[in-house]
């Protein structure tokens, strides 16, 4: 037996349960020039991106976009770098455009996960570590101040045209 | 009233409990429909002997697992992996990804590399964040890094498993290495 707490009716009893610790997003196979997931609560203070073997048609850097209402497309403080076969190498410098995720070929496959976090009010800080096959892997971070409560995130590409061609992408949100 | 108590249909109860000093709390609960699930903490292993360590019985209903390393060392310099398994056993095949360091970087379809162990003498400490993207695919993500000058790790990964998971292993690559030192342990939630 469950018990529903609401606010208008009162308390009831039913067979229902009332709160989920990390809800899950419904998984999208990787297409097209960006996945979006939409309608994320307001509650929600950690949002992990999930990248299952995922891969686009060419050598643009992966962005995560977020946004209020509609994706911000602008103002984000971003860098991610590359470990490579003998140094550690800056893959990017200030991106703006959205939280970024260094790649090098069209064969890279990423698996791993980002995970955004609100700091205070409409803030949010990236974190990410990421496989890619042929350059080992990618990590790095950001931040935006973004203009409203969050409800959106979007996976593309920094030109945002290259394609996704493999893959699923989901999150989690809590 | 401090509790109240509701019983299983089948068996059990649950106590819902107010705090033992007085004081006007309120606890709100999000529009969401599921299930209550809290952070638990498994109980650490000291990896100080043996090929391999296992984490067992997690719940069916787990969407994130956080794997602990402190202190970590092997008598070799095989790379540590991590493995997951279902009712079926520890699956070794299908693992996509890598982790890499600033002195290169290795694939391994057995498992999952979360530590470019450098040296017997290493010592290697860190995070690696298994989630669950849908069914039975999950993906890892983290950073391990070795005291005494040896190299931090970037590692991700994705595998998807044949059933449900219930238990994780840490190994190592040759699966001959033993552990030496340090301890290991894991945090699950849903």
């Amino acid at each position: 037996m469950a018990i529903t707490l609401n606010g208008s009716a009162g308390v009831t009893t039913n067979s229902g349960a009332v709160y989920d610790g990390i809800s899950r997003g419904t998984v999208v196979t990787a297409s097209g020039t960006s996945v979006d997931f939409t309608s994320i609560p307001s509650w929600v203070k950690r949002i992990t991106v999930m990248f299952a073997g995922v891969s686009t048609s060419g050598t643009s850097n992966r962005l995560i976009q977020i946004g209020s209402t509609t994706f911000t497309t602008s103002g984000y403080s971003s860098y991610a770098m590359l470990t490579g076969s003998s140094s550690i190498q800056a893959a990017t410098t200030g991106v703006t455009a959205g939280f970024v995720m260094a790649t090098n070929t069209a064969a890279d496959v990423i698996g791993g996960s980002m995970v955004l976090v609100n700091v205070t009010g409409n803030t949010w800080a990236s974190s990410h570590a990421t496989s890619l096959v042929t350059t080992n892997a990618s990590f790095g971070g950001g931040y935006l101040a973004l203009g409203g409560t969050l409800d959106r995130v979007r996976i593309t590409t920094v030109n945002g045209t290259d394609t996704f061609d493999a893959g699923s992408i989901n999150i989690l949100y809590e | 009233m401090s509790s109240v108590i509701l019983t299983g249909d089948t068996s059990g109860t649950l106590t819902l409990s107010a705090p033992l000093v007085a004081g006007t709390n309120t606890v709100t609960l999000p529009a969401a429909t599921g299930t209550i699930s809290l952070l638990t903490q498994g109980t650490a292993v000291a990896s100080t002997s043996g090929t391999s360590i296992d984490f067992t019985s997690i719940p069916s209903w787990v969407k994130r697992v956080t794997v602990m390393f402190n202190g970590v060392s092997t008598n070799g310099t095989s790379f540590f992996l991590v493995q997951l398994g279902d009712s079926g056993g520890i699956e070794n095949t299908g693992y996509g990804g890598s982790g890499g360091s600033g002195t290169g970087g290795n694939a391994n379809s057995a498992g999952f590399i979360v530590s470019a162990n450098q040296a017997a003498a290493g010592i290697y400490s860190g995070i690696a964040t298994l989630a669950n993207v849908s069914g039975n695919i999950w993906v890892i993500s983290g950073t391990t890094t070795g005291s005494g000058g040896y190299v931090t790790t970037v590692f991700g990964g994705n595998k998807e498993l044949s059933a449900t998971l219930d238990r994780i292993r840490i190994t190592t690559v040759n699966g001959t290495d033993t552990f030496d030192a340090g301890s290991i342990n894991i945090m699950y939630e849903g």
